[in-house]
């Protein structure tokens, strides 16, 4: 649903945090494919459990 | 967001019927203790909401909404509480009525349901904190900067925030944490390594040239380099399927030189030392009642909130809000970090000791291979059995928990079984009286051994690469987070203070014109300073009076509230926020507006004197009251009776109240009711002080339960309890 403009305008701290927190990860020596996959975990997925944040850092397969 | 136009509250809190017509402006309700204010901003919040959060959530204790929310003489019907509340939406210009009962407190009539007044609907909802009393907002001011943290990111919805930090420190750490083994294992394989090449270094040169003097015995051409794709057996015949292996003398011998050392390690002074002191470390932990069970339930924590999901727990099926289940087990993991610290402490005694395990492990695994390969093989007893209690006691100690079963296990931790000794020397014997091997088979036994362990040497680098490289890029997440998370906050509280003090400055303008703060966001605490006078900054409940302590606490949520909903917070209901009866400075005139908010309505429930209701803001405000208050209540406007408005009419029945007897003594009825018979003789009486019990029979023991009573009448002359008692 798409959000009516009464709600439009909250600030939404959370997402400034992790926009923020990419667009510097972006600067440092980690791969785009870690930041893209923060991304997603982040904000679009928004889970924020170990499990995903092991995976979004390195990747399904190592992050047991 | 929403103005509210009219509210009908139905036998609900201390309400029997009431109706109150706000028309969209701001609002005050006033009135002596327990006349149904917080009533009013209860029912408010269950209009909008379903829910009445002094009557839910943690540290309630017994209380709940449909237990609780009812009238006391209504309580065991609570499908007659009902609150209507009518509400224009500006920013949609509809008018909406909503209509909750408490026996289905979820499910709202909904008056036009339109998708656009649902998404508004459910976003209020979602917002509870736009009903807060006192209690709650001096908690901002008053808390510790941990606890303060932890109510300002709630309302600022930062708990996910906070969490994903905590989350990537503990991966970070998790990860760094498994270098330690890797390391000890690597320095154990090139150990083994450089014991079989017998060279001081571990140089390509000093290998290259050992490697080859053997390759030459075997007619072998020499290596040109040790590449990860060259084996020094390069060349050599494959074992034919079927023919024995033989056990390689020199090898097995050294073998048993490397076991008698570890054996000798594993019973060391050293080794018992370390080990008395790790279970002293554990049996500390498992002592303290509270801290071992926090040790289990960290792994407990841990797990559960990996599977939780929304909805209701997967064991008994309980409903639960899961944010509410995550912000109260991050609590109880705050309470661990004194174990973590002891934890770990025991962790970093434990290291070595199963170091040492491990190497004693392999070194005996080492021999009772050699005898396997023998025809038949050799039986000694006591080998694999020694390797895998060192496995066993190693896993154990790596585990930790439950520190019940790794305690037990220590103590036999150093001991080695004499039969052992025996094992190995006849295991020593027997190769001693093997054949001599040939020259050939002596250099192919060595290179094939070699390359095992170089093998076993390259495995080991090759986890700890790539455990650095995951721990480095763990640290570099978990770093870059918290910087810029910690950059972020500390722009929005700079917001916030700035915000904060001005409001600050507005409402206290009379004495406290030059007012400033400072707060200090760090690692999961929010430190708040403020300004007294000019002598400095120090915390908020230091040297300010609790009425000005009250006003920051409400100048603080205004900033934040304005932090997060910026234009968009039009609405508040606050209860018992204005002023203390005989008080001036706990909030001196409205909240500052309409400058500060020119859109935003307020409820304020009020406590104070009729001639200190000085509402003088400019803005239409209205007051509910009665008695002495019936002059202010002219003046801002009326009482509004749901059965018209009238001096002899009781607003908790509506009706025009009777006659009837004061306190039947003896007769075992609520004190509510006894309160609200009580009232309506003082109606009858008219007076504008109702003296209660005129004729003695007011008890001292029901005057004390009557002034704790909550139940009073919104109209009611004042009410002066037992005065003639």
């Amino acid at each position: 649903m798409t959000e009516s403009p009464a709600v439009q305008e909250m600030a939404d701290v959370p997402a400034q945090v992790f926009e923020s927190f990419l667009e510097a990860l972006q600067g440092t020596d980690v791969s785009a494919e870690v930041v893209a996959r923060l991304r997603k975990t982040l904000l679009v997925d928004q889970t924020y459990t170990e499990g995903a944040l092991k995976a979004a850092i390195w990747g399904e397969e190592q992050s047991t | 967001m929403i103005r509210v136009e009219s509210i009908t509250i139905k036998e609900f809190r201390g309400i029997r019927d009431l109706t109150l017509d706000l028309n969209g402006r701001n609002f005050a309700v006033c009135g002596p203790n327990g006349t149904g204010k917080s009533g009013v901003v209860d029912a408010l919040e269950f209009a909008l909401t379903g829910n009445v959060s002094r009557l839910s959530g943690e540290g309630k204790g017994d209380v709940s909404l449909k237990q609780h929310g009812p009238h006391v003489d209504r309580r065991t019907h609570p499908d007659e509480a009902r609150v209507t509340v009518r509400i224009t939406l500006p920013s949609l210009n509809r008018t909406v009525t909503i209509e909750r009962c408490l026996k289905t407190p979820a499910a709202a009539n909904i008056a036009p349901s339109d998708p656009e007044v649902l998404e508004i609907l459910r976003r209020v909802e979602a917002h509870s904190e736009i009903v807060l009393s006192r209690r709650e907002l001096i908690r901002y001011v008053l808390a510790t900067p941990g606890k303060r943290a932890e109510e300002v990111q709630a309302l600022l919805r930062l708990h996910h925030v906070e969490q994903i930090r905590v989350t990537l420190q503990k991966i970070a750490n998790g990860s760094e944490k498994q270098l330690v083994p890797l390391e000890n294992a690597v320095a154990q394989a090139r150990d083994s390594l450089l014991r079989v090449l017998e060279i001081p270094e571990l140089t390509a040169e000093s290998m290259l040239a050992v490697v080859n003097a053997q390759r030459v015995v075997l007619s072998l051409p020499a290596l040109p380099d040790l590449t990860e794709a060259v084996s020094v057996k390069d060349g050599i015949a494959t074992q034919q399927p079927g023919h024995p292996q033989r056990i390689p003398k020199a090898q097995a011998i050294e073998a048993v030189q490397a076991a008698r050392e570890a054996l000798a390690e594993v019973a060391s002074g050293h080794t018992i030392t370390c080990a008395s002191e790790v279970r002293a470390a554990l049996i500390a932990l498992e002592d303290d009642p509270v801290v071992a069970s926090s040790v289990k339930r960290d792994v407990f924590y841990a797990t559960g909130m990996e599977i939780a999901e929304p909805g209701a727990c997967p064991f008994c099926d309980t409903a639960w809000d899961l944010d509410d289940l995550k912000k109260h087990v991050q609590a109880k993991t705050e309470h661990l970090k004194e174990v973590a610290l002891k934890r770990t402490a025991a962790e970093t005694k434990i290291a070595p000791l199963a170091a040492t395990l491990r190497k004693a492990q392999v070194s005996v695994e080492t021999l009772d291979r050699y005898a396997a390969l023998a025809t038949p093989p050799w039986n000694l007893q006591g080998l694999s059995e020694f390797s895998t209690n060192c496995a066993t006691i190693a896993d154990r100690l790596a585990t930790l928990l439950p520190l019940s079963g790794t305690t037990r296990v220590l103590s036999g931790v150093s001991s080695v079984p004499l039969r052992l000794h025996d094992a190995i020397a006849e295991f020593e014997g027997r190769v001693a009286a093997l054949p001599d091997p040939t020259t050939q088979d002596a250099a192919r036994d060595w290179l094939t051994l070699v390359q095992e362990r170089l093998e076993v040497w390259r495995d080991a680098i090759r986890k700890q690469a790539a455990a650095k490289e995951r721990a480095l890029r763990a640290r570099q997440v978990c770093d870059t987070y918290s910087t810029a998370s910690d950059g972020v906050l500390a722009g929005i509280y700079t917001d916030v203070e700035k915000d904060f003090a001005s409001l600050y400055r507005l409402a206290n303008r009379d004495d406290e014109d030059k007012f400033h703060a400072h707060i200090v966001p760090s690692m999961g605490k929010l430190g708040f300073d403020v300004d007294f006078y000019g002598r400095g900054l120090f915390p908020p409940g230091a040297y300010h009076s609790e009425g000005h302590q009250d006003s920051m606490g409400l100048c603080l949520y205004l900033a934040l509230m304005r932090y997060l909903h910026g234009s968009r917070f039009t609405f508040a209901v606050l209860d018992a926020t204005a002023a203390e009866p005989g008080m001036h400075h706990r909030w001196p005139r409205p909240p500052p507006q309409p400058s500060r908010f020119h859109d935003c309505r307020t409820e304020p429930s009020v406590r104070r004197r009729e001639d200190e209701l000085d509402l003088r803001s400019g803005v239409p405000t209205r007051a509910v009251g009665g008695g002495r208050h019936r002059d202010q209540v002219g003046a801002r406007g009326r009482i509004q009776l749901r059965r018209g408005a009238t001096d002899h009419a009781c607003l908790c029945c509506g009706k025009p109240v009777a006659v009837e007897p004061v306190w039947p003594t003896g007769r075992r009825v609520g004190v509510r009711s006894q309160v609200a018979t009580a009232l309506h003789a003082g109606h009858e009486e008219r007076g504008r002080s109702a003296v209660l019990d005129g004729q003695g029979r007011l008890s001292a023991a029901v005057q004390r339960l009557a002034q704790r009573a909550q139940h009073r009448m919104l109209s009611h002359p004042q009410l002066v309890l037992g005065q003639k008692s």
